[in-house]
């Protein structure tokens, strides 16, 4: 294999026809602050 | 937020599965989707109307804020890689094979996210924080 051939520098020539799998573990969404306007409250069951 | 009775989310789990797209879909428009118009979910049987409500909403935000984080730290955190002629291993990613993985298009993609949510709501939001594990198979 010369350089120009190199898996790494032509991503193309090995990814043809390539299954690629990744995976990450915790990832961190951070705070989350949503409005819910629209959205059907639940019945509050303190009221008759 | 105001009064009324307030619903919580216990450290729950709730995953999402994309499976088969495609015709050409990269990861950058994977990572630009309105989450629920592709994603399969299986909802606890014990969840109300609300629930199920606020959370398609709170991970349709979430994915908009976040869906290219969550892709990028997927990526970054290296791939395994296989071909029918046997070649295949496990690498590093860096800069430039990111980059490429980003904008090739692939003949079918799959995606599966475990969303953890803890937190609380009541009818006019939701507050709380999250993270996620994800799973993301490309095939070229």
């Amino acid at each position: 294999m010369d350089e120009n051939s190199s898996q790494l520098s032509e991503p193309d020539d090995w990814l043809a026809g390539a299954e690629v799998v990744a995976r990450a573990q915790e990832i961190s969404l951070g705070d989350i602050e949503v409005s819910l306007d629209g959205i059907e409250p639940p019945p509050d069951p303190n009221v008759a | 937020m105001g009064g009324g009775p307030h619903t919580k989310w216990d450290s729950e789990h709730l995953i999402l599965t994309i499976t088969g797209l495609s015709g050409g879909w990269t990861l950058e428009h994977l990572g630009s989707i309105k989450l629920f118009d592709y994603a399969q979910v299986q909802w606890p049987s014990d969840w109300d109307h609300f629930k199920i409500d606020a959370t398609t909403r709170i991970l349709e935000w979430t994915w908009q804020a976040n869906g290219w984080l969550v892709l990028d730290t997927t990526i970054s955190s290296g791939i395994d890689w296989s071909r029918k002629d046997g070649m295949g291993g496990s690498m590093q990613v860096d800069q430039q094979l990111k980059a490429h993985l980003w904008q090739r298009p692939t003949s079918s993609l799959d995606l599966s996210v475990d969303f953890k949510l803890d937190g609380s709501a009541d009818h006019s939001g939701f507050k709380g924080s999250g993270s996620a594990n994800a799973e993301l198979t490309l095939h070229f």
